[in-house]
């Protein structure tokens, strides 16, 4: 093969590479659309006088904890305040070096208990069990360091309820998120996971763990992430929904139906995208198996984080989500054109494969040719700015539709200011902010290539309220 | 050697999807941007609408001599008819009696039903949901034949509105069709029909269909209408279950059954379950004992303090904590002389439990 059709391969493979991976979007996005307008139709009907009864199913609330002093009792308060009818908040405390325990402990009076712990999946040993005096639907799980999935496991072992919850320490629940989640159960028997949307609380007024007002942060890199998650969430996730092919529930807040993930072998330890690992191999399990089922999400604010500040956070937290990506798509590779992948192996496996996970070497990889290509004089300045443009063009309109579907739905940021700062920002984090992204993916996919030990991503953090 | 995308014709083909970019983009601003002017001025509009408007539901509801009859008719402009509904919708909620009266009055005062039956037939999706809610609270009879014909509509949310609004509008004649409809549908979320139909039976008029319908259910209906069985009076709704539960031959009615007995007479058939093969049932006949149960019931909740599964476990240590007259000088006796250690640790368990309860 000549050099000249070398570089012609090169040229068609990015070309139809950046139609795909626009077109993909561009088609979620639609979908997400349609998705998100019949599910506020039926939301319509909720807001009509309701009894809460006795179908609401109980849930199990497992708050994994390691060394989160600061913001531990805050968390656990705001989820005892949550509107449902029958729950339990089991934190499980994973070996913490800090105070996590004692603040536990004197925060909400616990005291030992000789609970009948049911080891259905393997963890490390479980010292002690705690119960609160001041809450009845309190427990608190203090076991050896094993790392977050090990933790979750623990908690599974502990749940007493059909349904249980995963959520983070660091984040903060919408008083009514089980109430919103748990509809997708009850209306629908196959359901056996429902993740919902996460917001940043950044630049939000919270006091005593409830968030009181929302707002925007003054820090641009907490901004860019606004705009990010609003795109991740709402057309990254919905979008996949009505395919049931969703392979994403973030671990900051998914409910789980407790048998099927049992029955699947609960949350892998040795990954770091725990969450991920185990909606991959749901499908992948529950597809082999040939069980109708359904994997949701409800496009609800529902669930509030924090997000890094500074960029070495960042930078970890974007290797850790891409490493957890490789690690899940890898470890369920049988899914991918399997005769009973349906959607999620035909479709969203290789989307994700071909475009999230290996993205980053095309991304990179496309940017280093056309200005490889440039400066050795096969393509001129031109033809140069006019691809980038439109490879920029194409970011800012995916940024804005996602800013028109939240327009169009929950108005989370009432101000019209707001609004209009969210749509510089959506334009300005083409310039710069994306491609760096980028660089800290690829940086994450090469540690992912090399398997490096997993562990709990930490991040330089405020309480949150 | 030349780049394929150098080429005039390519980089013009660039240049053209750039412009379509930008125009979406620009589209979806000004879309933005029309979104939230026109939620602007919603918002002003409903502020304004009902800083008038809730002053005279107020004294409509309150004063008995008050019809609004001198209500200015035309104070209430036709575009405004669709709020007026929602607000109307939203203020009778928490009203029963000659208040209810009074407003159904005012919203036909102003001819608000014929506006509500049009919708019904030709608004839209959202339009017609709420004008279904409005005509059943209205008690519209007019719009029955269009609700009975709504009630078996393939869309789920119209037909269980309809629902909603037939036994508004006349409970007697609306719940034998209802529950038919109940039964046959498959597509009816069990959550959102319970919530949307509790909140308008009541025990006069549910006992007997429900009843009728229960006796002549099979096993898949019977699970279907059991949630509504406590709203029948007590009597009916425990003679009922024991039917039910003798002729049962769905481990999942059983189970739901158990689950809601609450009467001392089914004790001998709740035993009949304590032993049963499968967990849930045992589990829901134990904690039915809890309830129901006498002490000559506690050799059998000490068999199952030692059962495989933990729930069963669980809630025979509870049930034995709830048998009459037990005492803890009692319990402790009891968990000093089990043998089994799984059996001991939660009889210790419910008993710390039950303790920090009181």
């Amino acid at each position: 093969m000549s050099q000249q059709q070398i570089i012609l391969c090169a040229e068609w493979f990015f070309f139809v590479y950046f139609f795909f991976l626009n077109s993909g979007y561009l088609l979620l996005n639609f979908t997400a659309s349609f998705r998100l307008g019949d599910y506020l139709e039926s939301r319509d009907i909720s807001t009509l006088p309701q009894v809460y009864t006795d179908l609401e199913v109980p849930i199990s609330i497992l708050v994994p904890a390691f060394n989160e002093a600061l913001t531990i009792e805050n968390s656990v308060r705001s989820l005892l305040q949550l509107r449902y009818s029958e729950f339990e908040v089991i934190v499980i405390n994973d070996g913490s070096s800090d105070e996590t325990m004692q603040v536990l402990a004197q925060a909400f009076r616990l005291k030992e208990i000789p609970e009948a712990y049911r080891v259905r999946l393997a963890t490390q040993p479980v010292r002690a069990i705690y119960r609160s005096l001041q809450h009845p639907n309190l427990r608190v799980l203090d076991k050896e360091n094993g790392g977050k999935a090990d933790s979750l496991n623990a908690g599974i072992n502990d749940a007493r309820y059909p349904l249980f919850c995963g959520v983070d320490a660091d984040s903060m629940l919408h008083p009514e998120s089980l109430r919103l989640l748990v509809r997708s159960f009850l209306e629908d028997p196959r359901t056996v996971a429902c993740g919902g949307t996460v917001r940043l609380a950044n630049g939000c007024e919270i006091k005593g763990g409830v968030l009181q007002r929302t707002g925007l942060p003054g820090n641009l890199l907490a901004l860019f992430q606004i705009v990010e998650y609003l795109r991740a969430f709402l057309f990254g996730r919905l979008g996949w929904v009505p395919l049931n092919a969703l392979l994403i529930i973030s671990g900051a807040f998914g409910l789980f139906h407790k048998e099927t993930v049992v029955r699947a072998g609960g949350y892998r330890s040795d990954v770091v995208g725990e969450d991920m690992e185990l909606v991959v191999r749901l499908h992948r399990t529950l597809r082999r198996e040939g069980r109708p089922y359904r994997i949701t999400f409800v496009p609800d604010p529902v669930c509030w984080t924090e997000a890094p500040v500074d960029l070495a956070t960042l930078k970890n937290q974007r290797v850790r989500w891409q490493r957890g990506l490789g690690e899940s798509l890898s470890l369920n590779w049988s899914l991918m054109f399997s005769r009973s992948g349906g959607l999620p192996g035909w479709f969203a496996f290789p989307f994700m494969m071909f475009f999230e996970w290996w993205g980053p070497i095309f991304e990179i990889g496309g940017y280093i040719f056309m200005f490889w290509a440039y400066a050795i004089g096969i393509l001129n300045f031109e033809a140069m700015i006019a691809f980038l443009l439109v490879a920029i063009g194409m970011g800012v309109l995916l940024s804005t539709s996602s800013l028109l579907l939240e327009e169009r739905s929950f108005h989370i940021y009432p101000k019209t200011g707001q609004t209009a700062l969210l749509l510089s920002v959506a334009i300005m984090e083409n310039f710069g902010y994306r491609q760096l992204m980028v660089l800290f993916r690829l940086y994450g996919l090469l540690q992912s290539l090399l398997r490096t030990k997993s562990r709990w991503g930490r991040m330089r953090r405020q309480a949150l309220g | 050697m030349g780049f394929v995308f150098s080429s005039e014709t390519m980089v013009a083909h660039a240049y053209v999807g750039l412009a379509v970019v930008c125009l979406i983009t620009l589209f979806m601003i000004l879309w933005i941007v029309f979104l939230r002017i026109r939620l602007y001025l919603a918002q002003q509009r409903q502020a304004r609408f009902r800083e008038v408007w809730l002053p005279i539901f107020t004294e409509t509801a309150l004063n008995q001599n008050c019809h609004r009859k001198d209500a200015d008719i035309s104070v209430l402009k036709r575009r405004d008819f669709f709020l007026f509904m929602n607000c109307w919708l939203d203020f009778q909620e928490s009203l029963s009696g000659h208040a209810l009266i009074r407003m159904n009055g005012l919203a036909r005062q102003f001819k608000l039903h014929v506006y509500a039956r049009r919708l019904l037939q030709r608004g839209s999706m959202r339009q017609r949901l709420v004008a279904m809610v409005f005509l059943g609270d209205l008690r519209d009879r007019f719009s029955w034949p269009v609700l009975e014909e709504l009630l078996s509509n393939e869309n789920s949310l119209l037909s269980i509105l309809a629902a909603r609004a037939l036994i508004k509008i006349d409970q007697e004649r609306a719940l034998p069709i209802v529950f038919a409809e109940l039964v046959r549908r498959e597509d009816w979320p069990e959550a959102r029909v319970a919530v949307l139909l509790r909140s308008v039976l009541t025990a006069e008029l549910a006992t007997s269909s429900l009843f009728d319908a229960l006796q002549n259910s099979t096993d898949s209906g019977a699970i279907k209408l059991l949630p509504y069985v406590d709203h029948m009076y007590n009597e009916e709704k425990n003679r009922i279950l024991r039917i039910l539960l003798e002729r049962s031959n769905s481990d999942r009615l059983t189970s739901r059954i158990l689950k809601r007995i609450q009467c001392g007479h089914e004790l001998d058939l709740v035993r009949h379950y304590v032993g049963h093969s499968r967990w849930h049932i045992r589990m829901q006949a134990l904690a039915a004992l809890g309830r129901i149960g006498t002490r000559e019931d506690i050799s059998l909740l000490l068999e199952r303090l030692g059962d495989g599964e933990w729930w069963v476990r669980y809630r025979a240590a509870q049930a034995l904590i709830k048998m009459p007259g037990m005492t803890r000088r009692e319990l402790q006796i009891i968990h000093d002389n089990l043998e089994d250690s799984f059996a001991r640790t939660m009889l210790e368990q419910t008993l710390i439990e039950e303790g920090e309860r009181q």
